[in-house]
């Protein structure tokens, strides 16, 4: 059989589902379906049945939504002679007709994840020339240390690569700006990281003007450089040894790839992750994306360019001269027209850079609020429906990643919906109760079975809607000011390597207690109207349930916005500490690319300890027979309990070798990395799912409420002068720990995995 | 039964007289109301007089003339010609009562074309009573009228719902009518006169036909045709016919239809028009109306039946737009697809109410070719309003065919007034031919509980009903499921079309000729053109094509009853007695109760939901079956495996008429229908009580048993069935008649869904690998 037939045969069949799907048959004949199909669905997934089963129970779910959006576009509708309840009616209708077309484009976006194999390793003669790039604004040099420590030590050969420090920090701009501190700061800037570059043998750029931030800081570098593959890592993401090897082959099997885009893997929880102490047993948020949607993408032959842990080859960029700067997401727009010229891109599912989060929930909204608008903003301005070269299915990828992120306008109605009813009595979705549970009830639990059964390995149930509606609060003004002018909005670097010293309420808290406190008191005023209205019925509890949802989502996220002190994870490994006269063993249990921290007996060292003394620390690498290493550190705080002497170290200008000690401690190689994600991906069934929400909807608000009255009394504390034998004893040792948490901002992670 | 009624009422009188409690100022003022116009008189003295005189009776039947419950209304339009116009007319109205019926807060009212005449208390008391009032003169036009009594009765002592069900007022069918007393002419001019023909006493308007001895076939076939032209023409609800060799002259009208030859053999030629067009001219000393049809064979006769036949526009004849709009619901509302009706089109005005049991209603006629089936819902967008202080259980009820289909719970305690609320029925609730839709509001309020004689008496309006309430009717599927007698009963269908059907009488008698005739005639009158068949005494002729078949039933052989799945043997035997001979019973009893046959498992489950609610505590089992039967309602029935095959129909010894349809053996669309009766005059006669209205509405299903001393039909309905293709298979219409069928046939759909599905994916799962990038 040839293309043609194939697809002809296939197109008529699925005409045929939606003839069929669109049939007026009974409100019984559409249970008796449902739940037949749903049965049939259930069995696929009992016993993983794969390959044609798949696809068959995508057909099936697909049976189920279109029957339910038939009914739902011709029979539920308020009527229009009525605008009090048709306006709302249809926003409602519009939010589900949003989350329709997503689920088909996402269908077809994951209708065959592309599971790629590598090419055949090349000759070292054939290996391209590779620059690669680190473009950094404000990160920490200590942080950008640790990358381009790892950059210069990828296991490639010398003469072929170059890494380069691309500061926009240190600026002329910068530099001569009026603030005469601010001014000093970004000259010290730009000299620490000369020196820097120096000691570690990579090249410094800087520029005259900020200008189109990130991609004109890239573009910079770009016509002074003149390897034939760009690489880019932000200045958190710590790549590991084999990131070259791994990936310039392709460049050599498709002479028109562009792009060789690797997933970013996250060293710290998001506030999410944190604050729910989620982060060791559930799959981050990313890996959706990078699990599964990139492979999805892929396929089509549109992989999305993330800016970061990616390769992007020269004469593909030269052709469009360099980065594009018109938006603030830069590298989806680069991407977006090389794809539009024909290059082709490649998704290499293997995590092999370390990196950084937003760890605090309000730098987690400034970055949501940053991706969220720049797609906007490119659906407005280079919207890839009207981008001549690409293939259809190239728009419809590219469609997929803009528009799932107008989320936060299409959720709202959700939210408000149940209200209008318990309040007002307004009925903008018409159903009898046999008609809500053979259209309404089957499909939900349909698309909720869909949803697992593609994403159950690398998203739990529920945890989609939590992070949305975290989100929607926020986001969706971002989304409105980007509507009213798409130009405007700004390049704003997010904020990483944050560290939290103590539990207090996100400053983007208050909403979030306001929104539960509306559904709580409208749940209150259903189950009175239950009770006491004789005009109760079973439309009042169908939105008394949904309501709950609702109310049960915004408890979860009351525990999001309540921010918990950032736990450290102990590093434990050996050492010998070599102090004065003394040389004892001990345990490394804390370390940052700023000191780090060891535990050894109290009575273990013969003198007493002096703040600025220099030690050295004898470090056992990773690796069978790796050897030893030594660090020069100087003494910063110690403090005694339970017999145990703790001390906390920084460490002095440092060469390239110390570095790779410390990277050594903390970041984890590839096959451990690899480990870890592979041991989060415990698929969560629905159910589970259900009680975790629960658990969390209940559980949350009150430790959200608990940090709440702490925040007010602190406040009306603050306004009487605080008598000074009152401050506990506790909190002097806290403030030493928070001290040394201060110089050590990003986490360590090495042994926590 | 009005017979019983009447002892009922005279035992109970004392007592009730003892009970009722007389509100003076309220009887008076129902009193005072046009009193001089109102009179009541005994009927007996009131019958001898109106026999006298010439009058134009109600009819068509005496349950069409009963009023039940505590609301009810009825509209007719009657013809009068320029003579009875201009003649001294008078509304008579005989009528007998229930004995709880209050008469302090009960009235009968009388209007004529939007104009009320008479409103009188309902106190017939144990004997009948009559209002009997002249109309002004100028108020009759020419043409037709609509005459309309409404009746409002409440319960002497009992304010609850289900005692408005025994109030009844049984308006007498022989003495209830417009009289002209004096008039000697009624005026019969011109065939539009054939209109002003009174029904008989029974109600049934007889069509005397005259046939010479040893005519042919097809005379017979022509003079039929123009029997059922002159039915048509007349408007006639209930026309019998009878075969009679000349005309005698009484109550109904006649007709020959003959060559000229024949009309001069029978004396008429005098009469008849020089040109040969038919006419309606007053024959002997009484002015008996006869209508003469010249033919001189097949090729003239449709030019005489085109001239018979009504012209089109209704207005042209009704004197008002209230007659204009009673006619166009004779015989019930005929709607399409996708058709939307206001009240005040469907004849129910606005109307506040005060009782505790609203009632309202209209009759639908679907096209015969309406596919009954679960893809779509009739919606009635109501605009009504309650007042505060209502039971919180009163609701709004929407009955089809009786069937309970939807409701509107009015339950808020301040009252509320609303427009367009959306009440649906599915369209399974509806069958091809004669629907009737009833809007009831159940409104007991808080003070019906005392039942004091302030609550008895209480005129404080509770609920309104605005004539801007809508029905709107969806796109249906067009496609004849057959068999299916409530088409053929209320259109003619599957006859009447283009292809002539035989009509098979095994043997040829002047009963069969007008049991036959009669039969043709009022499905003539529902199809609104005459039929087309062909008479055949030869089974030989039935080997191809549709027919009819008419006669006794050891005419037939026990073959044709497998055809039709009637058990033939119970049949004959159970007739035995009366094969042969002159029927037994008592001849003239009109039907008055009508029982659906009612499946042993129903009445099962009807009596264990009653017993549920003493059960469930023990046992969840029926707890969650009635969860499931309300919130999902599959049902065995849905699914086309679990449906039996059809079982024979076996009527009741009983039963004098059987009619039945199946397929022909010659299949395709051809069908037929078989009426069979006991002997010939059993077969005429029984005929003449199943046209009543209350009896043939109730004729569905593929085959229907008539008891006519109880008056009852008995239905069976099969499974299986066939389906005759009437419109055109566009897209449209065939996704519908698709969803109906497959909504019947629950199981298929699935499996075809799922088999798709199913195909779907696996083909989605060898095209995806042709797309994209490739490893």
């Amino acid at each position: 059989m040839g293309k043609t037939v194939k697809t002809a045969l296939w197109v008529l069949c699925g005409l045929c589902l939606i003839a069929l799907a669109t049939e007026p048959v009974s409100t019984r004949a559409q249970f008796v379906f449902g739940t037949s199909a749903l049965a049939v669905m259930g069995l696929i997934r009992h016993f993983k049945l794969t390959g044609i089963w798949r696809h068959v129970f995508l057909g099936l779910g697909t049976a189920i939504v279109m029957r339910y959006f038939f009914w739902r576009s011709v029979n539920t509708l308020p009527p229009l002679n009525d605008p009090v309840d048709f306006i709302p009616g249809i926003l409602l209708y519009i939010g589900e007709l949003y989350s329709t077309a997503m689920l088909c484009i996402s269908l077809f976006v994951v209708a065959d994840p592309l599971e790629r194999v590598a090419p055949a390793k090349l000759a070292e003669a054939d290996l391209p020339t590779v620059d690669i790039y680190i473009p950094t604004y404000n990160e920490d040099p200590g942080l950008l240390a640790m990358t381009v420590v790892a950059a210069v030590g990828l296991d490639y050969p010398q003469d072929k690569f170059k890494v380069f420090i691309l500061d926009d920090g240190g600026t002329d701009q910068k530099c001569a700006q009026d603030n005469p501190k601010k001014a000093q700061e970004a000259k010290d800037r730009r000299a620490t990281l000369m020196a820097l570059a120096a000691e570690l043998g990579a090249g410094y750029f800087t520029r005259a003007r900020n200008e189109h931030a990130k991609a004109g800081n890239m573009n910079n570098a770009f016509g002074q450089t003149d390897g034939e593959i760009i690489v880019v890592f932000d200045a958190d993401h710590v790549p590991m040894r084999e990131f070259l090897r791994e990936t310039v082959a392709h460049f050599r099997d498709d002479p028109r790839l562009f792009l060789c885009q690797t997933p970013h893997f996250f060293s710290n929880p998001d506030p999410l992750e944190k604050n729910l102490g989620t982060f060791k047993r559930m799959p981050s948020e990313n890996e959706m994306f990078y699990g599964i949607i990139q492979k999805g993408l892929d396929k089509w032959n549109g992989a999305f360019f993330c800016g970061s842990a990616a390769l992007v080859r020269r004469a593909a960029l030269k052709e469009v001269g360099g980065f594009s700067g018109i938006t603030i997401t830069e590298d989806c727009e680069t991407a977006l027209d090389l794809h539009s010229r024909g290059w082709n891109s490649r998704y290499i599912d293997k995590p092999m850079i370390s990196g950084l989060q937003p760890e605090t929930f309000a730098s987690f909204i400034g970055q949501r609020s940053r991706w969220a608008r720049g797609m906007f903003q490119i659906f407005l301005l280079k919207n890839p429906l009207f981008k001549r070269g690409l293939s259809v299915a190239q728009k419809i990828c590219y469609l997929s990643n803009m528009t799932y992120w107008f989320f936060p306008i299409f959720r709202l109605p959700f939210l408000v919906a149940p209200l209008l009813y318990i309040w007002f009595s307004m009925k903008i979705y018409l159903a009898n109760a046999q008609e809500f549970i053979a259209y309404t009830l089957i499909y939900m639990v349909g698309s909720m079975m869909t949803q697992n059964y593609l994403y159950g390995k690398v998203r739990w149930a529920w945890v989609s809607e939590l992070y949305e509606f975290v989100q929607t609060v926020y986001l969706s003004r971002g989304l409105v000011s980007v509507m009213l002018n798409p130009r405007k909005p700004t390049f704003n670097v997010t904020d990483k390597g944050m560290s939290l010293e103590k539990d207090h309420l996100s400053e983007l808290a208050m909403p979030y207690f306001v929104i539960f406190a509306v559904f709580a008191i409208s749940m209150v005023a259903c189950v009175w109207r239950w009770l006491l209205e004789p005009d109760a019925n079973e439309l009042l509890l169908v939105v008394g349930m949904w309501n709950l949802f609702n109310l049960l989502i915004s408890g979860a996220s009351l525990g999001v916005v309540t921010e918990r002190r950032t736990v450290r994870i102990d590093a434990d490994r050996n050492a010998e500490i070599a102090i004065g006269s003394s040389i004892v063993p001990a345990k490394i249990s804390d370390v940052s690319y700023g000191g780090c921290r060891i535990r050894l007996p109290a009575n273990a060292l013969a003198q007493p300890l002096r703040e600025g003394v220099a030690a050295v620390l004898n470090v056992e690498l990773k690796g069978e027979g790796a050897g030893k290493r030594s660090l020069p550190v100087i003494v910063s705080n110690w403090q005694v309990a339970d017999g145990v002497l703790g001390v906390g170290f920084r460490f002095p200008a440092l060469k390239l070798r110390h570095y790779q000690v410390i990277a050594d401690l903390m970041y984890v190689d590839a096959v451990e990395l690899e480990a870890f994600r592979a041991r989060r991906r415990q698929p969560q069934g629905v159910l589970r799912g259900i009680f975790g929400l629960v658990y969390w909807g209940l559980t949350e608000p009150s430790r959200g409420v608990r940090q709440m009255a702490a925040a007010m009394r602190e406040k009306r504390n603050a306004r009487k002068p605080t008598p000074h034998s009152t401050l506990p004893v506790q909190q002097i040792a806290a403030s030493t720990e928070s001290r040394l948490a201060a110089e050590i901002p990003a986490l360590p992670m090495a042994s926590g995995l | 039964m009005a017979r019983f009624a009447r002892k009922l009422g005279a035992s109970l009188a004392a007592l009730a007289a003892a009970l009722a409690l007389t509100s003076s100022s309220l009887a008076q003022e129902a009193d005072g109301f046009q009193a001089a116009a109102a009179s009541r008189a005994p009927l007996a003295a009131a019958a001898k007089k109106v026999a006298a005189i010439a009058m134009h009776r109600f009819g068509p039947d005496a349950q069409a003339l009963r009023f039940e419950g505590e609301l009810a209304a009825r509209t007719w339009p009657i013809y009068v010609t320029a003579e009875q116009a201009q003649s001294r007319a008078r509304v008579h109205v005989a009528y007998s009562n229930a004995i709880s019926v209050m008469p302090e807060a009960s009235t009968i009212e009388i209007s004529v074309d939007d104009n009320v005449i008479a409103r009188s208390r309902i106190d017939a008391g144990s004997d009948p009573a009559a209002v009997d009032v002249e109309l002004p003169r100028g108020l009759l036009q020419a043409g037709y009228n609509a005459v309309k009594v409404t009746v409002e009765q409440r319960h002497r002592v009992d304010c609850s719902i289900a005692a408005t069900y025994e109030l009844w007022t049984q308006l007498d069918v022989a003495t209830s009518g417009l009289a002209f007393p004096g008039l000697a002419d009624i005026g019969y001019k011109s065939l539009d006169d054939l209109a002003a023909v009174s029904p008989d006493a029974t109600g049934a308007t007889p069509i005397q036909l005259i046939l010479k001895k040893g005519a042919t076939n097809a005379e017979i076939d022509h003079a039929m045709r123009v029997v059922e032209a002159v039915a048509i023409r007349g408007g006639y609800a209930r026309p019998v016919v009878a075969v009679s060799p000349a005309v005698t002259e009484g109550p109904g009208v006649s007709v020959i239809a003959a060559s000229p030859q024949d009309i001069a053999d029978q004396g008429f030629a005098a009469t008849a028009a020089t040109d040969g067009s038919p006419q309606l001219v007053a024959a002997g000393a009484s002015g008996h109306p006869l209508v003469v049809a010249p033919i001189e064979g097949t090729s003239k006769l449709d030019a005489i039946l085109g001239q018979i036949l009504p012209p089109r526009r209704v207005e042209a004849r009704s004197a008002t737009a209230s007659a204009a709009r009673a006619f166009l619901g004779l015989g019930g509302f005929r709607v399409t697809g996708d058709s939307r009706l206001t009240f005040r089109e469907l004849g129910v005005p606005t109307k506040e109410f005060s009782g505790r049991l609203f009632r309202a209603g209209f009759d639908l006629v679907m096209p015969p070719d309406f596919y009954p089936a679960d893809y779509d819902k009739l919606t009635l967008l109501i605009d009504a309003g309650y007042s505060a202080g209502l039971d919180p259980a009163s609701q709004l009820l929407v009955r089809v065919n009786e069937r309970e289909a939807a409701s509107l719970p009015l339950r808020n305690p301040k009252g509320d007034l609303f427009l367009r609320r959306p009440v649906t029925v599915s369209l399974s609730a509806l069958r091809p031919g004669l629907n009737h839709v009833s809007v009831e509001a159940q409104t007991n309020a808080a003070t019906d509980k005392a039942c004091d004689a302030h609550a008895l008496t209480d005129v404080h309006k509770r609920f309104v009903l605005l004539d801007s309430s809508e029905l709107f009717v969806p796109g249906i599927a067009r496609i004849a499921r057959m068999p299916s007698l409530a088409a053929s009963a209320a259109t003619g269908f599957p006859y009447g079309g283009q292809e002539a059907a035989h009509l098979y009488l095994p043997h040829l008698s002047d009963d069969s000729i007008g049991a036959a005739a009669t039969l043709l005639a009022r499905m003539a009158v529902g199809a609104r053109r005459p039929m087309r068949t062909s008479l055949t005494t030869q089974k030989l002729d039935l080997v191809a094509g549709s027919a009819i078949l008419v006669g006794a039933v050891g005419a037939f052989a026990q073959g044709a009853f497998d055809l039709f799945g009637i058990d033939h043997d119970g049949l004959s035997d159970g007739w035995a007695h009366l094969a042969a001979g002159a029927p037994l019973a008592e001849a003239g009893a009109e039907p008055v109760q009508i029982e659906a046959q009612t499946q042993q498992g129903e009445v099962y489950d009807q009596w264990s939901d009653n017993a549920e609610s003493a059960r469930w505590s023990l046992n969840p089992v029926p707890a969650l079956k009635s969860w499931f039967d309300r919130y999902v309602g599959v049902r065995s029935s849905d699914f086309a495996f679990y449906r039996d095959a059809d079982a024979k129909f076996s009527p009741e010894s009983k039963a004098m008429i059987v009619i039945a349809q199946a397929q022909a053996p010659s299949g395709g669309r051809d069908t037929w229908t078989l009426v069979v009766a006991p002997n010939d005059a059993e077969l005429a006669r029984d005929m003449r009580s199943l046209t009543a209205p209350s009896a043939w509405a109730k004729i569905e299903g593929r085959a229907v048993a008539f008891e006519p001393k109880s008056g009852s039909v008995t239905v069976h309905s099969g499974a299986g069935g066939y389906f005759i293709e009437t419109a055109q298979l566009t897209p449209v219409n065939f996704r519908l008649i698709a969803a109906g069928w497959l909504s019947s046939n629950v199981d298929a759909y699935v499996f075809i869904v799922l088999v798709v599905a199913l195909l779907l994916g696996a083909l989605t799962a060898f095209t995806v690998r042709l797309y994209g990038v490739r490893t």
